[in-house]
């Protein structure tokens, strides 16, 4: 056989393996630019709140400029991280969490929890009855914040600042 | 040695074509693995779920990160107008339609690069914030009453519903949505 030929056979017998492994990192390498740029300002198992998006705004890719955003960066290789939300009430709330390959495993918005403030714990294992188990050690929660009108910001910001992400105390 | 070398180069140049096909697929790929088409908006029932392939993860990672379940929040996404034809910022558009029936939805523009556009008026979205039961408004580099602004170049729309009637969520492909008609270019 031809040798350009053999080449271009061995080459072409691993291009469409290597497409899709491209695809299948492509998540979490995704989740780790984001870590790395939200790291610095929002640290781990601490809530972030970031102000309305804009143009300027390329933490995330297609932000929402209707909604404020609180962001905690979490790592349970010590244990339960809870979070404990405080937002207006009336206007749609939500809490969501992804796990490191960017599934969405846990969503509750203010119409079905209960009145703010609401708590939920995050842990790898379900020891405890009141735990939500993440399917891996690191991955981000994301409160999410509609804003309904300009002054809504500043009720959101009054009520999110008693909002809190942490590690639970044993 | 020099055939160690020959598999080697090959083996290479296979792994770097995949590779760069993957991370060259342009976001109209999304209409493809998101499988769900309703007139210029496209949406998939994996999005946002552990249900996802493979495919529609890596491409929902790079245009729209932290995606929630249907049942929470739909993602309508267009990338080309009512005929088919691709969005370009030279010219004008029309929405209109019914509202979705959401507790809440929005229209966002954003660029080639899956962020929002630096206009002069800084206005990215358009929703029931702005508007009653029907939708009517301009996506024009200048316009009057209700528009969106938008910069020269290609661009996208996302239409968000959150907490959509299980009406919605259940007949995703044929549920109304917005009309979005070319009105003439530049």
């Amino acid at each position: 056989m031809n040798r350009s030929v053999l080449w271009l056979l061995i080459a072409s017998a691993v291009t469409v393996p290597a497409f899709f492994v491209t695809a299948w990192v492509m998540p979490q390498v995704t989740m780790l630019v984001v870590m790395s740029r939200l790291g610095p300002l929002a640290g781990v198992n601490r809530l972030f709140h970031t102000p309305p998006p804009t143009h300027e705004s390329f933490a995330v890719v297609t932000p929402s400029p209707d909604l404020a955003y609180s962001i905690c960066i979490f790592d349970l290789a010590d244990g339960p991280v809870q979070v404990i939300a405080d937002y207006p009430e009336g206007a749609y709330w939500s809490i969501s969490a992804y796990a490191y390959n960017t599934d969405n495993f846990f969503v509750a918005n203010d119409q079905t929890t209960d009145a703010p403030p609401a708590r939920f714990v995050f842990g790898t294992n379900s020891d405890r009855d009141d735990v939500i188990v993440s399917p891996s050690r690191r991955g981000v929660i994301l409160l999410r914040h509609h804003i309904a009108d300009p002054d809504a910001i500043a009720l959101i910001d009054e009520r999110r600042k008693n909002s809190i992400c942490e590690p639970l105390a044993e | 040695m020099r055939r160690t070398i020959f598999v080697v180069t090959a083996v290479i140049a296979g792994w770097v074509a995949g590779a760069a096909a993957f991370l060259w697929i342009p976001n109209t790929a999304y209409g493809v693995v998101t499988s769900i088409k309703n007139g210029s908006w496209s949406t998939s029932e994996a999005v946002g779920t552990a249900q996802a392939g493979v495919l529609t993860r890596a491409i929902v990672a790079r245009t729209g990160l932290f995606a929630l379940s249907k049942e929470e929040t739909i993602y309508y996404r267009a990338v080309e107008d009512s005929d088919g034809v691709p969005f370009d910022g030279a010219c004008r558009y029309r929405v209109i339609g019914d509202a979705p029936q959401a507790r809440w939805w929005s229209i966002t523009i954003y660029g080639a690069d899956n962020y929002l556009i630096e206009t002069p008026e800084n206005r990215y979205s358009i929703g029931s914030k702005d508007v009653g039961g029907t939708i009517d408004f301009a996506i024009a580099g200048d316009a009057e009453g209700l528009w969106l602004p938008v910069a020269d170049g290609p661009f996208s729309l996302t239409m968000r519903l959150y907490n959509p009637v299980a009406a919605v969520y259940e007949n995703l492909a044929t549920t109304p949505l917005p009309a979005i008609i070319r009105e003439g270019c530049r």
